[in-house]
């Protein structure tokens, strides 16, 4: 139970993390990097 | 001589595997393909005879294959598709006016010679996890027309987003970007990278590693490569797969002299006669595995030596020497590492100075630190021992070579050794070189990722998934959430009768008799499905 716990705040986490990197804008950064030579 | 194969008949022909395979191809890719009409504007009827219609074949002919491996009808799915390949190749030629060679070099026959390796080696029932893998590969890859459209690379909607898995965003086929690719380049930037970190830790914390057996393409590639027929029990069929390599290389071989106008004696002397000796000694050899313990002593020589090219020669030399120190130093240890590296330091230290002779010239302090570098690494790895599992060797070049070298000098150092993206992207860019300008930019670092993806595949036939367990560092990021992930593996011990079934099929080589959740299971259950007592479960 504590496993599912701390691996699914750790999911969590990682959802904060996706949505605070759209926020400040990791995909356009990213663009730049992949859509580029 | 004769080898196992399930019996006719024993699955009907629309078998709910074949049917789940089409259908995963045909929603998956028209999805996509339809995403590029629609965002990308693309011509529909173009998408639908170069994309649609040829991938649903690829799909057809590998349901085909898979499902019921009958001689026959294994070599009637090839001609069906290598036709409908030629078809497509004289469209291209008389319909849209492209250059009878280039549709020759760069499709027909690359194509055919793929589907003439897939029907030779391919004779099993594809496990779930592979068909997901090779639908997967064809989307993440599936900026088909680059070529047709005029275009480079991708660069719409879906460059925004990291996939979960290795694949170089610089490939003339890359639809997504790539994490780790993405990961170094905001690092330079000194810029927290959010997005792919949050994406490693939600893909890991709910399935580990899983995205390595069921997404990854280059994983594909390494097992398909590892499914190529070495050593004495495989005496006939060996030498097909070599027969085939030995011509494609050789096809390669001559794309560089004609393409990119190298010396053919370069080629033939550097390239293809060391790769073809490798290939061949793998073959009489037959399977092996990596070596064990990582050793301390050889993997710190690495780094060290590295550092002090680094000073000498500059970063990018650096870089290189304490990647491959790591791999080669690291892995060897013990006498061997001990007697290069020192001698290597020892000359890099003399050469400082111009190789002045004296006692506290270059050649006397490159002297003492040879010595000095040599029992240090014999104290590490001969006295006291210290080693660890090798496959914790891709923790340092995740730390130091993505990240830490990332940082410092503002370059994706990884990227730059990646033999994944000299693989879709160096390659297939430099021989294709749209703007004239690429084949220009070649230096000795493009030739060290050709030879590091050369030595990978040659690698890969003779060990289970080499790169994925030594070097990447994605591996390395979802292998620490393997112990904890939301979907685990269990194993019913009573059940369990130490047949060893669940161990010969593993694609990492490990034994998931002793731990269901070590950080090298990629979740791909082939262990599960093989095992005659259904003693493995998976849990969440």
């Amino acid at each position: 139970m504590k496993r599912r716990i701390a691996f699914g705040v750790l999911a969590a986490l990682g959802v904060v993390a996706v949505v605070l990197g759209i926020v400040k804008g990791d995909p356009e950064t990213i663009h730049r990097f992949a859509a580029q030579i | 001589m004769t080898e196992k194969t399930d019996a006719p008949g024993e699955a009907p022909f629309l078998s709910r595997t074949r049917v789940g395979w089409l259908a995963t191809f045909a929603v998956a890719g028209t999805l996509v393909l339809a995403a590029l009409v629609v965002f990308e504007k693309f011509t529909w009827w173009k998408v639908l005879a170069y994309g649609w219609v040829p991938l649903m074949m690829v799909a057809f002919f590998t349901a085909v294959y898979s499902g019921r491996p009958v001689e026959r009808k294994r070599w009637l799915s090839f001609i069906l598709v290598t036709g409908a390949g030629l078809v497509i190749s004289a469209w291209l030629v008389f319909a849209e006016g492209v250059t009878l060679w280039k549709v020759l070099v760069y499709a027909t026959v690359p194509f055919t010679a793929l589907m003439f390796v897939a029907t030779i080696v391919v004779s099993r029932r594809v496990a779930p996890y592979r068909v997901v893998q090779i639908a997967s590969a064809v989307l993440i890859n599936a900026y088909i027309l680059a070529y047709l459209q005029g275009h480079i690379i991708y660069s719409g909607f879906f460059k925004y987003i990291p996939q979960p898995i290795l694949n170089c965003y610089g490939g003339p086929l890359a639809v997504f970007a790539c994490p780790i690719g993405s990961t170094q380049q905001m690092i330079g930037m000194k810029w927290f990278p959010w997005l792919p970190l949050g994406i490693f830790f939600v893909v890991g914390a709910l399935v580990g590693r899983a995205a390595c057996a069921w997404v990854c393409p280059f994983g594909m590639w390494q097992d398909l490569l590892n499914k190529m027929p070495a050593g004495r029990r495989r005496r006939t069929r060996r030498w097909y797969g070599f027969g085939v390599t030995t011509i494609m290389t050789l096809i390669g071989s001559v794309l560089l002299v004609t393409l990119l106008h190298i010396a053919w004696w370069k080629v033939l002397v550097l390239g293809w006669l060391p790769f073809t000796a490798l290939l061949l000694a793998v073959v009489i050899r037959g399977k092996f595995d990596i070596p064990r313990r990582l050793w301390l002593g050889g993997f710190l020589a690495g780094i060290g030596l590295g550092v002090m090219v680094w000073f000498r020669f500059g970063e990018s030399y650096g870089v290189v020497t304490a990647f491959f120190g790591m791999l080669v130093f690291g892995l060897t240890g013990r006498w061997f590492a001990a007697a290069t590296t020192s001698v290597a330091a020892a000359l890099v230290a003399a050469s400082w100075s111009g190789f002045s002779i004296g006692p506290l010239s270059g050649v006397g302090l490159g002297m003492a630190l040879g010595v000095v570098g040599f029992g240090l690494v014999l104290l590490l790895d001969k006295a006291l021992k210290v080693s660890m599992p090798s496959t914790w060797v891709k923790y340092g070049i995740l730390v130091l070579v993505a990240g830490l070298a990332s940082y410092l000098t503002i370059e994706p150092w990884f990227c730059k050794i990646c033999p994944q993206g000299t693989f879709g992207a160096g390659i297939p860019l430099v021989l294709w070189d749209p703007v004239n300008a690429l084949r220009g930019m070649v230096g000795w670092l493009y030739w060290v990722k050709v030879g590091f993806l050369l030595l990978v595949v040659v690698a890969s036939v003779g060990i289970k998934r080499p790169f994925c367990r030594l070097v990447c560092p994605i591996g390395a990021i979802y292998g620490f959430f393997n112990k904890g992930s939301l979907m685990k593996m269990k194993l019913d011990r009573e059940a369990c009768n130490h047949c060893l079934a669940c161990r010969r099929p593993c694609p990492m080589n490990i034994d998931p008799e002793l731990n269901q959740n070590q950080l090298e299971c990629i979740r791909c259950f082939e262990c599960t499905h093989r095992c005659p007592q259904h003693a493995f479960r998976v849990t969440a």
